[in-house]
C-alpha cells in the first residue's frame, strides 16, 4: 500500500470497495455500514447525532464512558442504571428507565469495566423492546472473545432497524488500536442520516494503510483464534491467582478483570502500581473501590501478580 | 486481604453512589478514567495493563499488504 500512498482508496486496487467487502464479511450490504477511524468517535458521535434539549440516554454503571461523557457534556441528562448483584448489566432495570425523552440506549455487550456477558437471546429480546421507545446501540466491541453461541451479534438486527446500531472495532482481537479501524451498523436509512451528519464517504476518512491491513485481518480467522485462546490462558491465570489472594475478581469473558480492592485500601491504587511499574487502572465503582486490570501476555500477568504478592498484606 | 471497611472512606463512597443515578456516572467522573494521576515517564520497562489492548499485535498477514 505504501506506493499507493498518492491515491485515494477509491482509485487503489483493492480497495476500492472495502465498505462492500466489510459489510458483507458481516452479513449486510454497503448501505448498512459507516467506516470510522476506531469506535470511539463513533460513540461519541452518536451522543451528538441524538441530541435533543431535554432529552436523556440510559447506560449502564458502570460501562465504557465516552458516549455518556460526551452525552453528559452536551447536556443530556444520564440515566445510569447500577448493575445487578451479579454484576451484569440489568435489562429490566435499563428498560423500565426508558421514558419519552429517552434519545438514546447505550448498551456494552461484553460490558467493559466488568467484563461480563449478556446472552444473546436476552439481548435479542431487549433490542426488540427498547428499539419501540427509542434509539439503542450496542457496542460490540468485545464480542469477538467469545465462542459460539455467545458471540451472536446483534448486527442482523441493526441491519433492519434503524432504532438499533451496532457497534464494532478493530482495536481488540484484531490487534490494531493504533492504526484506528472501526464501524456502525444499521438500517441503509439510518446510516444514510449519519452519514449527512458525519461525513458522506466515510472510507476516505480511513488510511489506505487501515483499510488494506483491516481487510488481510478479517480474512485471518487463525490469528484471532490464536489471540483469543492466549487471552484466555493468561486471564484464568490472573484470575486464578487473584482468587488464591483471597480477591473476589469478576468472572470475565474479555481481555480484562475487575476486582475489588476493599474500602479500606488508602491512596491510590494505580498510583502505587505504577512505582512498581505496572500501569492499570483504579477507580471506585458499585460503592468499590476496584482495580481493573488488562489481561496482557503470560509473561506480564506472572509480572503483575508477583507485584501483588509482594506488595499487598493480608 | 483487608476485610474491614473504614467507616469515614464508605460513608464517602455511599453518598457519592446515592447522588449517581440521572446526574453523573461515577464511572466517567473524572477525565482520567482511573489512570495514574503521576506522569510516566518512559515505556521502557512499563508493564501497560491499562487499556485493553491487545498484546500479540495485528495479524502477520495484514502487515505485508502495507509494503507492498
Ligand atoms: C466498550 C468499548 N467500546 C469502544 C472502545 C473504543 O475503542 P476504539 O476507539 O479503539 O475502537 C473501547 C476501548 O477500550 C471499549 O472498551
Amino acid at each position: 500500500m505504501m506506493p499507493f500512498a498518492n491515491r485515494y482508496s477509491f482509485n487503489v486496487d483493492g480497495l476500492k470497495d472495502c465498505q462492500a467487502t466489510i459489510a458483507r464479511y458481516y452479513g449486510v450490504e454497503k448501505e448498512n455500514i459507516l467506516l470510522t477511524a476506531g469506535s470511539s468517535i463513533v460513540l461519541d458521535f452518536c451522543a451528538r447525532f441524538f441530541y435533543k434539549t431535554g432529552g436523556n440516554i440510559v447506560a449502564a454503571d458502570p460501562t465504557f464512558f465516552v458516549l455518556p461523557a460526551t452525552a453528559k457534556k452536551l447536556g443530556l441528562i444520564v440515566n445510569a442504571v447500577p448493575i445487578d448483584s451479579n454484576r451484569k448489566i440489568d435489562l429490566s432495570a435499563m428498560l423500565s428507565t426508558i421514558n419519552n425523552d429517552t434519545q438514546l440506549v447505550y448498551l456494552v455487550n461484553p460490558n467493559n469495566p466488568t467484563g461480563t456477558l449478556l446472552k444473546p437471546d436476552a439481548m435479542k429480546s431487549f433490542c426488540a423492546e427498547a428499539s419501540k421507545k427509542s434509539a439503542v446501540l450496542i457496542d460490540e466491541a468485545y464480542l469477538d472473545f467469545l465462542d459460539a453461541p455467545d458471540n451472536e451479534s446483534m448486527i442482523p438486527l441493526a441491519a433492519g432497524n434503524p432504532n438499533i446500531l451496532v457497534t464494532r472495532t478493530f482495536s481488540k482481537i484484531h490487534g490494531m488500536a493504533g492504526m484506528r479501524m472501526g464501524f456502525v451498523i444499521s438500517h441503509p436509512d439510518r446510516i444514510k442520516q449519519l452519514e449527512q451528519a458525519l461525513f458522506n464517504e466515510s472510507q476516505v476518512a480511513i488510511s489506505n494503510l487501515t483499510l488494506a491491513a483491516a481487510l488481510a485481518s478479517l480474512q485471518d480467522e487463525e490469528h484471532r483464534a490464536y489471540c483469543k485462546q492466549k487471552n484466555a490462558t493468561s486471564r484464568d491465570y490472573a484470575f486464578k491467582s487473584l482468587k488464591e489472594m483471597k480477591f473476589d475478581p469478576i468472572p470475565s469473558v474479555t481481555n480484562f478483570i475487575l476486582f475489588p480492592i476493599g474500602n479500606d485500601y488508602e491512596g491510590n491504587f494505580a498510583d502505587f502500581m505504577l512505582t512498581k511499574n505496572i500501569y492499570l487502572r483504579s477507580a471506585t465503582y458499585f460503592g468499590q473501590k476496584c482495580c481493573r486490570v488488562s489481561v496482557g501476555t503470560l509473561d506480564e500477568m506472572q509480572q503483575f501478580i508477583k507485584v501483588m504478592k509482594e506488595t499487598w498484606k493480608a | 486481604m483487608p476485610s474491614t471497611i473504614n467507616r469515614r472512606n464508605w460513608f464517602k463512597q455511599a453518598s457519592f453512589a446515592t447522588m449517581g443515578l440521572g446526574l453523573s456516572l461515577p464511572s466517567f467522573a473524572n477525565d482520567t478514567q482511573g489512570l495514574p494521576t503521576k506522569k510516566i515517564n518512559s515505556n521502557k520497562g512499563l508493564v501497560n495493563l491499562s487499556s485493553n489492548e491487545n498484546p500479540y499485535g495485528m495479524c502477520p498477514k495484514s502487515k505485508q499488504p502495507l509494503l507492498k
